[in-house]
């Protein structure tokens, strides 16, 4: 029975290793850390699968998990006033957003894109990533971030919007 | 409604999220509005290559040991006896050279060249010969390139748009090959003489793509992408309208 359980747990947990690894040293920037992060969210998960509901997504559940671990690391208790930024006022003002739509984004090289996303805050990337890279719906990230899906949404743009002046930024500053 | 109010709209459109009733409306409007439609392109590319970017990080093969004796996961470290793992090796063998022999058998040789040229379209910077969305650009383009001629779909108020085209080669015999957009997925249409275009008039593939084809006046008409079965077969009935 055990044994059967750790079998069905393995099969649906490590396809997932990759992404999860990935989000996780998005979000701390830094490898040890993001291993560390990993090692427990497995841990974490294994122990408490037999609270996880068969047929709902499962994916989302680790990932949920892993952020929660996150949120009480060393970095995670850091980057705590970035994590929730839904007040527009509070939005850092980058130089070169007077209107980015003008200026398309001709030069978007892995590495510029990069860079901007390393300065991203951690609120915004996440959201960025788990869209765009991890393809989840706004519904599941809204599950996910235990947040309303507006929320989302307006993360989301203004995340966007932030990483199109950031990277127009780098561009500026490149030229110069 | 000022484009500013369309602007919120358009993300939530590309990341397919919006009603499909907003959804029309939004396409209007991006048919419409240069602006919004340039603010459309550039989110699309942004997107892209955030999720290509965002593929950055690796877990290392040690790494990935640790986790699987943490979850005490049967294939980590040399546990299982060896020759265990040379029956399951040749099993594994036996299995996928049946399926390789069944999947073989089951795609003709020219669907998978089809499907070969649109990856191949997929994977090149510059996918196309002639880049323009317009139908009238695109069609006296291949005159000269191709020993034959086809009309284009009016594809104003549909979620398609014309990409480019280019001339491929299908056994030696030079086609034509027109590229969709259709959100984010692109959609190849080869046409060319029906005897070098052969194959089933649906197919789908086992990596994901599918194949729709019709024929008409000796030539046939193939379209390939993957993007639902279904989106393939109304842009094929678009196709095959507009050759009457």
């Amino acid at each position: 029975m055990f044994r059967e359980r750790n079998l069905e747990f393995e099969t649906l947990a490590l396809p997932l290793l990759e992404p999860l690894y990935n989000f996780a040293y998005w979000l701390a920037q830094n490898r040890d850390e993001a291993q560390d992060l990993v090692q427990e969210t497995f841990a974490k998960a294994l122990r408490g699968f037999d609270g996880f509901r068969r047929g709902t997504n499962f994916k989302a559940w680790m990932f949920r998990i892993l952020r929660n671990t996150f949120l009480t690391s060393r970095t995670g208790l850091r980057a705590a006033p970035t994590l929730d930024i839904d007040d527009p006022a509070v939005e850092p003002a980058i130089a070169g957003t007077d209107d980015p739509e003008r200026h398309l984004l001709r030069v978007l090289d892995r590495e510029a894109i990069e860079r901007a996303m390393e300065a991203l805050p951690v609120g915004y990337r996440e959201v960025v990533l788990l869209c765009d890279v991890e393809e989840m719906k706004y519904q599941e990230i809204a599950d996910l971030l235990q947040v309303p899906i507006g929320t989302v949404m307006s993360r989301l743009a203004r995340g966007r919007r932030q990483l199109r002046a950031l990277l127009q930024q780098n561009e500026l500053s490149r030229k110069k | 409604m000022t484009c500013e109010l369309w602007r919120d709209q358009i993300e939530p459109y590309i990341d397919g999220e919006l009603a499909s009733s907003h959804d029309a409306e939004v396409a209007a409007h991006l048919r419409t509005c240069a602006d919004c439609n340039a603010f459309a392109a550039e989110a699309i590319h942004l997107k892209r290559a955030v999720a290509t970017a965002g593929h950055r990080y690796e877990p290392s093969v040690e790494f990935r040991r640790q986790i699987m004796d943490s979850i005490g996961a049967r294939a980590s470290s040399g546990r299982t006896l060896p020759w265990r793992a040379l029956v399951f090796a040749a099993m594994l063998l036996f299995v996928v050279t049946l399926g390789v022999f069944a999947w073989r058998n089951r795609t003709p040789d020219t669907t998978r060249e089809i499907a070969d040229i649109h990856l191949n379209a997929l994977a090149s910077a510059n996918p196309v010969d002639v880049v323009s969305s317009d139908m009238h650009t695109v069609k006296p383009w291949f005159q000269g390139r191709v020993p034959f001629t086809f009309n284009l779909p009016e594809l104003a108020g549909s979620p398609y748009s014309l990409a480019g085209g280019r001339v491929a080669y299908v056994r030696g015999t030079p086609c034509a090959q027109l590229l969709f957009q259709y959100r984010l997925h692109r959609i190849s249409m080869l046409i060319g003489p029906a005897n070098s275009l052969g194959g089933d008039s649906e197919h789908s593939l086992p990596n994901g793509f599918h194949l729709v084809r019709f024929e008409r006046n000796g030539y046939a008409y193939v379209t390939v992408g993957d993007a639902g079965l279904d989106t393939l077969k109304e842009l094929s009935q678009k196709m095959q309208s507009a050759q009457n």
